[in-house]
């Protein structure tokens, strides 16, 4: 089989198969990670370095002809512009707030590079807000525990009255006895 | 030759497809924007490949994978502005 090829294809198929491993990896990584960050890491990585191995075989291949510049120049703009529009992508993410997925749920800020740390910080009125309701939760509650004592106390003074009374007729009994 | 320029266009498209998943199911609209933009690129790959698969070697599909690379780019870039405000 590898008899058919000539050196110079032999080349440029093992760049080839280079250029699909690289592929495939992309494939897996996107299937398999488990946020946007990680996912956008495997797929602008591999796919950067896929396309660079591939299209560096199939100049091979082609030889040295004008097909082979054109190809040159969409080797470059690759190389160029993939890494770009992944960094472009993931810190317009990363800016506008969307969280980065850690083992023990952390938030990851950044303060070094960008100097304004405002992901998934609540504002000030919404602390406010969420001040005056834990306030009103308490207060509900401190008014159900009262209504509670309250019946709690006029019990209380039933079964005293009821004593009393009990504790008058029986002396009532023992007179009259 | 054209066995090995068959594997190199079915990984590929083994990545288109994981990707349109991705881009139909995503989560947020930041995996959509990537599936769309890694699609743009590895269109460009298949371009180029079909090319040389095609034995005619029309100059016609290069040209088309040029602009192509061009207008995925531009377009991702200007999309990505516009998903993140005036932050980015």
């Amino acid at each position: 089989m590898i008899g058919e090829f000539t050196p110079r294809e032999l080349i440029a198929a093992f760049f080839m198969l280079a250029g699909s491993v690289f592929f495939v990896g992309a494939a897996v990584g996107m299937m398999r990670l488990p946020d946007f960050y990680a996912r956008i890491h495997a797929s602008g990585n591999a796919e950067t370095m896929g396309t660079l191995l591939a299209m560096f075989g199939l100049i091979i291949y082609e030889g040295p002809t004008v097909n082979a510049a054109k190809m040159v120049f969409v080797f470059l703009f690759v190389f160029l512009c993939n890494p770009i529009g992944s960094h472009i992508l993931s810190k317009a993410a990363f800016k506008t707030g969307h969280p980065v997925w850690t083992l023990n749920q952390q938030q990851v800020v950044d303060e070094n590079v960008y100097n304004e740390p405002v992901h998934n910080e609540p504002e000030k009125e919404v602390l406010a807000d969420m001040e005056a309701h834990e306030l009103e939760a308490e207060l509900e509650k401190a008014r159900a525990r009262e209504q509670e004592l309250l019946e709690a106390l006029k019990k209380a003074r039933d079964q005293q009255l009821e004593n009393k009374e009990e504790i008058k007729t029986e002396a009532k009994e023992t007179e009259a006895k | 030759m054209d066995t090995v320029l068959f594997i190199l266009f079915c990984s590929i498209n083994s990545v288109v497809g994981v990707m349109l998943q991705r881009l139909f199911q995503g989560p947020t609209v930041w995996d959509r924007m990537n599936a769309l933009g890694v699609i743009g690129a590895h269109i460009i790959m298949a371009i180029i490949v079909l090319d040389f698969m095609d034995n005619g070697h029309g100059d016609m599909f290069l040209d088309i994978a040029i602009s192509y690379a061009m207008l995925g780019f531009i377009g991702s870039v200007i999309i990505a502005k516009f998903l993140g405000g005036k932050k980015i």
